[in-house]
């Protein structure tokens, strides 16, 4: 598999091919690397003793939120995703992403520190916190 | 179709109406509790309109009554009580936040205790439930002016809830990919632990409700199925109430055994079940079945008579995207990307097919209270800068046996242990 590493603020960032390159269990960015860098730099760190680090990113276009990736083409049909989410390999002190499926994944809700933070930005609707945090479809 | 609203302007995430008090989550972190029985006595319509007022906002049960269902085969008064309710709905009543405040109707407004945005709520024997990926909280009401709801929630359980139901001392749990789960909300007093939460399937679960003693389980990636459970009635000890999970029965294998000539896809768009009715939502359709947990099972249970075709709803409303989906008495609310599809128990003037109504928006979150004592007929829809309540009075006069569209009002309160009325539940296919 091939790994294209980065610095981004100072810590190691790897763009996974997995999420890339069409396999069909993993959900797949349709931004550019470095969009998905931008969306990491930008996004909300949220430490929790179950999960540890994790990051939850927006990619915005014009200001506004946009897409960014799409679900896994196993479970069709395939839908549109907007949530960056990153996580850390602690035993290789790297970090990497992925975009999030809330409507099929407990674990890419956003925790509710995240959500709170979004709504309070108005970056997102409340409208589509509530969605979100239900883990309902959501679309933008 | 007329609906009666009654609007409050404000920053609210969810409601919920219980005893009397309606309560507002707001979008700045607190919870506003409302005297909703002061606000709808004090109302400044004329004497005229208050009879229908009252049964609208507070005593939706009020007009099911016998007693009414006599008068009602009176023209002159059925058209009186129509008239009334009509009259009521031309002008919808408005307030702000501001002004219940000055109105001395606002109980108290306090700090939100429980995670927030949440993924839903519940009512149930005076707590509050609250559900979200971090777990389930609980806090109960109090009699303190200051804080109508306990100032702490309580931790009942990690399991992420996306979606809660409570009945049968139990809460239901929809646990997105961890599956459909139960949870004992009775913890006998010797007992210091919190029961673990137990899962009847593993299948992924977005939306739970109950069905009588069984609970029905909506998901995106699945048809839905019944966790269809059984009554072990004991009429020496009238409060047991023991239940036995007979089988988990997939929507699509239900579906297609009663409408053998109407073969559903795989997976619906969506498909819900509340009390006794179980819908299937696909190709802008809703295809309904009746659900009767007092018929005994049979081995072969697909034939037996707990569960009944009784028709297909189409409307051209019905998009490709479900949303989320839920039963009242007054109907179906079916909510799409940009709005709710309401269709109503009331057959269209055709007779054939059920009147609806959209309500243009995205909602921030809405609900029905199938499972209450008076407020059955309300629809809340929160949106971006108000809550609006909906009042459907049109049930009253639908024959609710045979009703498509919407629970049947003789089966909604399972008073299963009472022996009179499993007789009238009983009668429901007669």
């Amino acid at each position: 598999m091939v790994q294209e590493e980065h610095i981004v603020q100072g810590v190691r960032y790897i763009h996974k091919s997995d999420h890339r390159d069409g396999t069909n269990e993993k959900s797949q960015w349709i931004i550019g690397r470095e969009n998905e860098r931008l969306c990491f730099e930008q996004s909300q760190l949220f430490i929790d003793e179950k999960e540890g680090k994790t990051r939850w990113g927006l990619h915005f276009e014009d200001k506004q939120i946009a897409n960014l990736g799409k679900s896994k083409s196993e479970s069709p049909p395939v839908r549109l995703l907007f949530i960056g989410k990153f996580v850390n390999d602690k035993q290789n002190d790297y970090w990497h992403g992925y975009p999030a499926d809330f409507e099929e994944n407990n674990q890419d809700i956003p925790p509710e520190e995240v959500t709170g933070y979004w709504r309070e930005q108005h970056y997102l609707s409340k409208a589509k916190i509530s969605k979100i945090s239900g883990g309902r479809k959501c679309r933008l | 179709m007329q609906t009666l609203k009654l609007i409050i302007r404000g920053d609210f995430y969810d409601s919920q109406i219980y005893a009397g008090h309606l309560y507002l989550w707001t979008g700045k972190g607190s919870i506003i509790t409302v005297d909703w029985e002061k606000l709808i006595d004090k109302l400044n319509i004329p004497d005229t309109l208050k009879f229908a007022a009252h049964c609208a906002f507070l005593e939706s049960d009020n007009l099911y009554n016998k007693a009414y269902k006599q008068m009602f085969k009176d023209a002159e008064i059925l058209a009186l009580i129509k008239k009334r309710f009509a009259d009521l709905a031309v002008n919808p009543l408005v307030f702000t936040v501001e002004q219940l405040e000055r109105s001395g109707l606002i109980i108290g407004e306090q700090k939100n205790p429980f995670p927030f945005p949440h993924a839903d709520t519940t009512v149930y024997k005076s707590n509050i439930y609250v559900g979200s990926r971090s777990g389930i909280t609980k806090a109960s009401r109090s009699k303190n002016d200051t804080n109508p709801i306990r100032s702490y929630a309580d931790k009942l359980s990690d399991l992420p809830a996306l979606s809660i139901a409570a009945a049968f001392d139990n809460l239901a749990v929809s646990a997105g990919d961890e599956g459909l789960y139960s949870f004992g909300l009775h913890r006998p007093k010797e007992q210091t632990a919190i029961t673990e939460p137990k899962q009847l399937e593993k299948a992924h679960s977005n939306q739970v409700r109950w069905m009588f003693g069984s609970i029905f389980s909506s998901s995106y990636f699945n048809s839905g199925f019944l966790a269809d459970y059984k009554f072990e009635r004991d009429d020496a000890k009238p409060d047991k109430k023991e239940r036995t999970l007979l089988a988990i029965r997939p929507a699509n294998e239900l579906i297609n055994n009663q409408m053998p000539n109407e073969r559903p896809n795989q997976a619906a768009t969506f498909s819900w079940g509340v009390q006794d009715k179980l819908c299937y939502s696909e190709n802008q359709t809703i295809k309904v079945v009746q659900y009767d947990p007092y018929k005994e099972p049979y081995k072969n249970w697909v034939s037996h008579e707990r569960f009944r075709n009784i028709g297909i709803i189409t409307s051209e409303q019905l998009g490709d995207s479900i949303v989320r989906a839920d039963s009242a008495l007054f109907g179906y609310i079916v909510e799409g990307d940009d709005g709710l599809l309401v269709i109503s128990s009331l057959p269209g003037e055709n007779g054939l097919q059920e009147e609806s109504q959209w309500l243009e928006g995205e909602p921030v979150n809405w609900r029905v209270f199938p499972n209450s004592d008076y407020y059955t007929n309300q629809l809340h829809v929160i949106y971006d800068d108000y809550l609006c309540i909906h009042s459907f009075n049109q049930d009253y006069f639908v024959d609710q046996v045979t009703k498509k569209a919407g629970i049947s009002h003789i089966t909604r309160v399972p008073h299963y242990s009472k022996k009179a009325s499993v007789v009238e539940a009983s009668s429901l296919f007669d």
